[in-house]
């Protein structure tokens, strides 16, 4: 028997394999094709205060080993979230994580206070490309970063707080400003922003012009990000961005990410997040190492 | 199971850019309806990356039939698939066609690759003893092949573009004159958009019921990506999911 559980902050997960917001609903659908409470931790779909129509369609556009999205964070809203999603969240035996965006600090600091305790985690989603107020404002802004994560932070008392960064800032600086303003964590990468253009109508593709690329394209520029986050900060780091097989996911916890987010896999292949599971015990056994922390960090340059 | 793997039996060209492509699951699956669709894998690996949405078109035992035409990238690839190589697929996937009453009257109009998803209905509703009227709207003579106009029970009027079969004229031209004459009690529609938006305003207008499939780019075919949505009166909504069959004066154009 190998070891696969990990800690983040005062999180146990049964192993490292948690699922991306965005790409897992509210784990309904799932809960229909495989045993959610197999995996580390889920991530739930970025919830705002208010309920999001989402951005018009078309919505996705595929690229070589990729995806663009413009989803624009359709959601209920937290009412509705409270009252039709949380009670099968419940049910579970998975640590769940709420993934949380808002316009301003305030809105931010009103889901914080309502999901505090009611979910394991929250991450703060500040690094969409595809709204165009809030999101990654803060993301990309130094002060308003380190302002808003203690905002959260102050009301956030039972819930581990992550934040969730954009690749299209400095990271090492972003990192040490997501630990100083007193996240317990730190997730990286969300989508690096992009763009496609109909050549026949000479428009771009999508009505926001600018889009999120993920997929197995951006896994590169994922490990990087997350290498540098981990050279400066203390705080647990979770990696993702392309991560489709348990070789991918072996390569993110060597650089040093604790645990990592399967996203744009599970559209391909919604049984994903589970392989890559059976995928690391493999690895273990085959190479006899007990404990799968022993090779997290273990990178030698 | 929702994800399998499954083995090409055929994968021939009906027409100039046409494939059937017939397949066998390695495991049991969930015994599709007709109007469901299955995500097929359209090349190897991970490009490219999204497997593509194809509606079932017959089925023979275990084993699956699709009708698809060659339009992008995915579907070339697809076509370049032979007998004997593994494919993945995920599926089925959205709300079927809900059957009518035996005595209602059911007009199908097919436009085009509409005739995929609407073959495998006829085919049921035939089985069960109703009568059916089909509206079939195909580009060439060459595409008439596609469904099987033999059986009793089945009063089809047929168009093509080019009028080199049938009536030169578009499928929509057949509808309009049809329901001059004979106003059906439910509507199956498949086909481009404006073949849909036709047949949904007149549906709406008369008050017909009317059950219309719809065609999106689709990501994850689960519902969790928020990729294939169109907009309804009651706000955006999954073709995947609550999809792809929509009713009569749902969908805003």
């Amino acid at each position: 028997m190998v070891n696969l559980s990990v800690k983040i902050g005062h999180l146990t997960l049964k192993n490292p394999v948690i699922t991306a917001s965005g790409t897992f609903g509210y784990g309904e659908e799932f809960s229909e094709i495989a045993d959610l409470n197999r995996l580390g931790a889920i991530t739930l779909k970025g919830l705002s205060l208010l309920p999001r129509e989402g951005n018009p369609p078309p919505r996705i556009w595929e690229t070589p080993c990729g995806i663009l999205n413009s989803i624009g964070l359709e959601n209920v809203g937290l009412e509705r979230f409270l009252k039709e999603k949380l009670p099968f969240i419940k049910k579970l035996n998975v640590p769940v994580i709420a993934n949380i965006l808002g316009n301003t600090v305030e809105e931010y600091v009103e889901l914080a206070k309502n999901l505090d305790g009611e979910v394991e985690a929250l991450e703060l989603n500040v690094s969409c490309p595809n709204v165009k107020k809030g999101g990654i404002f803060f993301g990309t802004d130094r002060f308003a970063l380190g302002e808003l994560i203690s905002a959260v932070k102050r009301v956030t008392k039972k819930s581990l707080l992550i934040t969730k960064l954009s690749p299209q800032v400095e990271i090492r600086e972003f990192s040490r400003i997501v630990e100083d303003a007193g996240s317990d964590a730190l997730s990286l990468i969300n989508t690096v922003s992009g763009m496609a253009v109909d050549i026949e109508q000479r428009r771009p593709v999508f009505k926001n012009v600018i889009a999120g690329l993920s997929g197995p394209a951006i896994k590169p520029i994922a490990l990087r990000c997350v290498w540098e986050a981990v050279q400066s900060v203390n705080i647990p780091v979770i990696g993702m961005g392309g991560i489709m097989t348990a070789e991918d996911c072996l390569e993110f916890l060597i650089v040093g990410a604790r645990a990592i987010e399967v996203g744009t896999a599970s559209f391909v292949d919604p049984l994903t997040a589970w392989k890559i599971i059976d995928g690391l015990e493999n690895y273990l056994e085959r190479r006899g190492i007990h404990d799968i922390n022993s090779i997290i960090k273990s990178l030698e340059v | 199971m929702t994800f399998f793997t499954s083995t090409i039996l055929e994968n021939t060209p009906l027409t100039h850019d046409i494939f059937k492509l017939t397949i066998k699951p390695h495991s049991e699956i969930k015994p599709p309806l007709p109007g469901q669709f299955f995500m097929l894998q359209a090349g190897e690996g991970f490009d490219p990356l999204l497997k593509r949405p194809f509606s079932l078109y017959d089925m023979n035992g275990p084993e699956l039939k699709f009708l698809y035409r060659i339009r992008g990238r995915g579907t070339a690839m697809l076509s370049q698939k032979r007998p004997g190589q593994i494919i993945s697929i995920t599926g089925p996937f959205g709300r079927p066609y809900p059957e009518p009453e035996k005595t209602e009257k059911v007009l199908i109009v097919a436009g085009g690759m509409g005739i995929a998803s609407l073959n495998y209905l006829i085919k049921i509703l035939l089985g069960k003893g109703q009568t059916i009227r089909l509206l079939y709207g195909a580009r060439t003579s060459e595409e008439i092949g596609l469904i099987d106009l033999n059986p009793e029970r089945l009063i089809k009027v047929i168009s093509t573009d080019d009028g080199s079969f049938g009536e030169k004229a578009t499928v929509v031209e057949l509808f309009e004159n049809t329901i001059k004459e004979d106003l059906p009690d439910v509507i199956y529609a498949c086909g481009p958009k404006a073949v849909l938006r036709a047949v949904d305003q007149r549906a709406k207008a008369l008050g017909i019921k009317a059950f219309l499939s719809v065609e999106e780019r689709m990501a994850c075919g689960i519902g969790v990506c928020l990729g294939c949505v169109i907009k309804t009166e009651g706000g955006y909504r999954r073709v995947c999911r609550e999809g792809p069959i929509f009713r009569e004066g749902e969908i805003i154009w």
